[in-house]
């Protein structure tokens, strides 16, 4: 078209060109001197430019007047049979709805750029045991000055801790929550101050004048009133007299993780002490230099990992790195689960086009007089398939308009129901890429809408068609076959959708169905953290005693039952990891066992619901006295209690009950003996074995991050306010977090799987419905297209149930021959989503069959009524019509 | 939307299409012969507009009443020349007929004035 709207362009504009020189010769002929024969010629034509415009515009009227024509047609033609209509728009709008919301669901998690500069260069690394087959844990800050000074193809990398909330000194104590993060944090975020100039470079600080923050811009706004002087200004940080600088305030759009108020420098001191080689408890983020890959840098860690492990075997032998891009590391399973989305809507959008299809291959069947008649008044098969293409694209069109809107309206349900753990909801959105995808799913769905029916027009023997006056002429064959394969699709991609729901629904029960060992109901967690007098330099007595009268104030209010401290909040994402040896006494080369430390007060077994296995839990008794607590005395043995895990890897066959073990690395109270076992608990993840998990009683190992659990007599999320209320009653200056239900957070650990299930068990349902729909049309067509038959065959003596029988046959047999192809689509799907799955090594025959059946009771039922249909045919009826 | 490509002159409609079909059912020509033709047919009454003589023969165009071609004049120039189809005959036909009818019509009325 575009080029021969340029052949249009050029001929017309020599032609003119051609006419003017011819008038400006006459006039020479005439006599005129050139230069008035030129102005007498040209002032004669007028203005070229319009002339050419109108000429072209006669081309354009006509090509607008055809398609105006065109979709009057459609529009009246489809306007006749609004049942059909209303069916083809319906099914097009749940197809492309569907299809267009789970597109923005799948580009909101997965694909759509992070918002930061160059985002895909932003890696995440971590360090895994390869011993202990613990996988992307924390870095230590020996292995993070490795990596900064040894790996070539990291451009900027920082570190990143946990946030913590801290007190602003004043009147009323505001909260501003803090992380710490190395001054390099926003250059590997690519993302620079609004205000001020952000952090200095690591060099210009020492860990004592690292006393500068970089607030948020909602923390700007929240505890400074966005006072545009905010650089340079100094505040104070309670129990702490150096103040603090602003150096910088970030723009409003700039998050990463949990939001925070401030950050605040992360120093690492050269050369990293030996304990800072052993603690893991950072998070390393790193921007690759442009042009280099991860698989170099992962080569280069490699090597990394190998230098520290022999330079340092007491901290690093057995661990390597892991490098992982950051998009990767914040969508977790999602980035796969968004593929089976696509997938999983491909196939239904197929199933509505099929449907669709199918309609209009019914309808082009009824339609063989009128579409006779047409050729027979000179339209050619390109201006009937014209015809038909502008008839599915209005269709198509109706229907992209209402499923998007459909779109519109379930991405906003989801987003307001997501579940918690759902990353980047909020980059979820019905916008241009979505409707770009809804614009080729409508095209290409009309598209093939349109042609399939046009296979059966080719062998139209004009005559045969005519005479006949009534459609058997030969492409009912043809479209009969069609209508087959297109019923054969539709349930073949139902049913494939529907073991998947199975599969997902029942990977889902197993998830929903395994022991915690604990009872997460009506427990609330909260992060406490009381200011201590600053003059104390070990107040770890102060705490151990806070902890007590806290406790008994908490268990004296109503509406709470139980009570305890606690360093570790179940499946909030941060466990104490530690290594426990067996004995007393340092043996070369001794085994040691990855352990998640939890120190916790009396009332922590009845609080979260631990089972006791063998000897007994904490008792009051269990204390150290204040000398201990503060160095003073000698250091006895402390107890401690232990999951049967724990027993089990470090004492099998033995009494666990009276054993020793040793804490090595973590300072205080080195040796425990074991007073009880409780039952196998799961603290972290649903998934995957328990880990092994020891408890030290608080009073013995206070420390001064603690945590608090609090039983509720009914609902934990109503006892917040009551239980802020009493800590800050013991301590006014006491800074609160993460007030959340835990049981909250165990479901945000299941979250993702429930919306995996919920989403493929409704594009199975919606594929179901649309195969049923398909197969009731596909039937009902060849019902009607064969009612002499029927009807002859009823004269001749078949009796009802016969005719009946042959018809639910002639229904079911292509919904049993694509069910064949969908069950292997289906075992394939499953395979690929292997990863996603819970408890499923592979499909199994159950779901399978439990598909399979639900497909066929479905399509069977869809089936019933034009069977029925066609055993009532009254031979006498349909032959008199002829 | 679209400028109207009536002439100057009142002219009846449809008359334009009706003069070019009739002259280039005398030979092929290009626009500016037909142009030339139609003024000295009508003894320099009728004085085609370029404005107007592009788009009615565009029109014909589309109508498919004419085909157009490149080819050398005599002169040498590279003109485009408009031939008549048989559509095209026909709808002279057409045309002319209306036309008798019309202009009957009208004298009719005169002289009944």
């Amino acid at each position: 078209v575009l080029f021969r709207r340029r052949r249009f362009d050029a001929d017309l504009h020599e032609e003119l060109r051609a006419h003017l020189a011819e008038r400006e010769a006459a006039y020479l002929r005439d006599g005129l001197g050139p230069e008035a024969a030129r102005r007498r010629a040209r002032l004669d034509f007028g203005n070229p430019a319009v002339i050419h415009e109108q000429s072209r515009d006669v081309w354009l009227v006509r090509w607008l007047d055809n398609i105006r024509r065109d979709l009057a047609i459609a529009v009246r033609s489809l306007g006749r049979t609004p049942a059909f209509t209303l069916a083809a728009v319906a099914t097009f709008a749940l197809g492309i709805g569907a299809a267009t919301a789970m597109f923005s669901v799948a580009y909101g998690i997965a694909f759509r750029p992070l918002p930061y500069q160059h985002a895909d260069r932003i890696v995440r690394i971590y360090e895994s045991n390869t011993k202990t087959n613990e996988t992307k844990q924390q870095v230590s800050q020996g292995t993070f000055q490795a990596w900064r000074e040894g790996v070539t193809s990291i451009e900027h990398i920082a570190l990143f801790g946990d946030s913590g909330v801290l007190y602003m000194a004043g009147d009323s104590p505001q909260p501003i929550t803090v992380r710490r993060v190395s001054p390099a944090f926003f250059d590997v975020l690519g993302a620079a101050p609004l205000i001020g100039a952000g952090f200095k470079p690591e060099s210009a600080y020492t860990r004592f004048t690292a006393n500068e923050y970089v607030l948020s811009h909602a923390a700007w706004q929240r505890l400074f009133g966005g006072d545009p002087d905010i650089n340079g200004r100094l505040f104070y940080i309670r129990e702490d007299d150096d103040p603090i600088r602003v150096v910088g305030v970030m723009p409003k759009d700039f998050a990463f993780d949990a939001p925070v108020d401030a950050w605040r420098p992360m120093i690492v001191e050269l050369p990293v002490a030996r304990i800072l080689r052993s603690w893991r408890y950072d998070n390393v983020v790193a921007r690759l230099r442009a042009g280099r890959t991860i698989d170099e840098l992962r080569a280069e860690l490699d090597v990394a990992s190998q230098r520290l492990a022999q330079e340092f075997p007491a901290t690093s032998a057995g661990w390597t790195a892991t490098a992982e891009p950051l998009r990767d590391a914040i969508i977790g399973g999602f980035g796969r689960a968004s593929w089976l989305f696509l997938g999983a809507v491909a196939a239904v959008l197929l199933a509505a086009c099929a449907n669709v299809a199918g309609l209009l291959t019914a309808r082009a069947l009824g339609r063989t007089r009128e579409t006779s008649i047409r050729v027979a008044l000179g339209a050619g098969r390109w201006r009937l398939a014209q015809l038909w293409l502008t008839e599915a694209f209005v269709l198509a069109a109706a229907g992209a308009t209402a499923g998007v809107g459909l779109a519109w309206w379930l991405v906003r349900l989801l987003r307001a129901a997501a579940p918690p753990g759902l990353p980047r909801v909020e980059d979820i959105a019905v916008d241009m890429p979505a409707l770009a995808v809804a614009l080729v799913a409508t095209v290409s769905a009309a598209l093939v809408c349109a042609l399939v029916p046009l296979v059966g027009t080719r062998d139209r023997s004009l005559p045969g068609a005519l005479s006949a006056g009534s459609a058997r002429s030969g492409d009912t064959r043809v479209r009969r076959r069609v209508s087959t394969g297109l019923v054969a699709l539709q349930s073949g991609a139902a049913l494939a959708l529907v073991v998947l729901a199975i599969v997902f629904g029942r990977s889902f029960l197993n998830l929903t169905a395994v022991d915690l060992g604990w009872r997460p109901e009506r427990v609330l967690g909260l992060d406490v953290k009381p200011s201590m007098p600053a003059n104390v330099r070990r107040p770890w007595f102060l705490y151990a005693q806070w902890a007590e009268r806290l406790v008994a104030r908490l268990e004296a209010t109503p509406g709470i039952a139980r009570a305890a401290i606690t360093t570790v909040i179940p499946f909030d994402g941060r466990v104490i990891r530690a290594e426990i040896a067996r004995g007393r006494t340092l043996v070369a080369n001794e085994a040691r066992w990855p352990v998640s430390l939890n120190i916790v007060s009396e009332g922590y077994r009845e609080t979260v619901g631990l089972t006791l296995r063998r000897g007994r839990w904490f008792t009051a008794d269990d204390r150290f006295d204040e000398s201990v607590l503060t160095y003073a005395g000698p250091y006895p043995d402390g107890v401690a209690v232990v999951s049967e895990s724990v027993a089990r890897a470090l004492w099998p066959g033995e009494n666990p009950v009276g054993q020793q073990f040793r804490l090595p690395g973590l300072g205080r109270g080195p040796f425990q003996t074991v007073v009880g076992v409780v039952a196998d608990v799961r603290f972290a993840s649903v998934a995957g074995e328990p880990a092994l998990e020891v408890f030290q009683p608080w009073l013995q190992a206070p420390t001064g991050v603690p945590r608090l659990l609090v039983r509720a007599t009914s609902d934990a999320a109503l006892i917040a306010p009551a239980v802020r209320a009493a800590v800050l009653a013991e301590n006014p200056a006491t800074g609160i977090d993460r007030v959340t239900p835990v049981e909250s957070l165990v479901e945000r650990a299941t979250a993702p799987s429930r919306l995996i299930r919920n989403l493929i068990a409704s594009l199975g349902l919606l594929a179901l419905v649309l195969a049923a729909v398909g197969v009731f049309g596909a039937l009902s067509m060849l019902v009607t297209a064969g009612a002499r038959e029927t009807a002859v065959r009823i004269a001749l003596g078949a009796s009802p149930s016969a005719t009946m029988w042959s018809a639910l046959a002639r229904g079911l047999w292509p919904v049993c021959a694509g069910a064949a192809g969908g069950l292997l689509a289906a075992v394939l799907l499953v395979q690929g989503a292997q990863s996603l799955l819970f408890g499923f090594e592979r499909v199994d025959a159950a779901s399978l069959l439990t598909g399979a059946g639900v497909v066929l009771a479905v399509t069977f039922v869809a089936c019933l009524a034009p069977a029925l249909r066609a055993a009532r045919t009254d031979p006498l009826n349909v032959l008199r019509a002829e | 939307m679209l400028v109207s490509a009536m002439p100057k002159e009142p002219m009846l409609p449809g008359t334009l299409e009706l003069l070019v079909l009739r002259t280039l059912a005398i030979e092929p020509m290009h626009g500016y012969a037909i142009a030339q033709h139609i003024q000295k047919l009508s003894k320099d009454a009728l004085k085609i507009e370029e404005g107007s003589l592009y788009p009615a023969l565009q029109r014909i165009l589309v109508k498919k009443w004419a085909t157009a071609a490149w080819r050398e004049s005599l002169n040498g120039r590279r003109i485009r020349v408009y031939t008549l189809t048989a559509a095209g005959q026909k709808q002279l036909g057409l045309e002319k007929a209306r036309f008798h009818v019309l202009y009957g019509a009208i004298r009719n009325v005169l002289k009944g004035a």
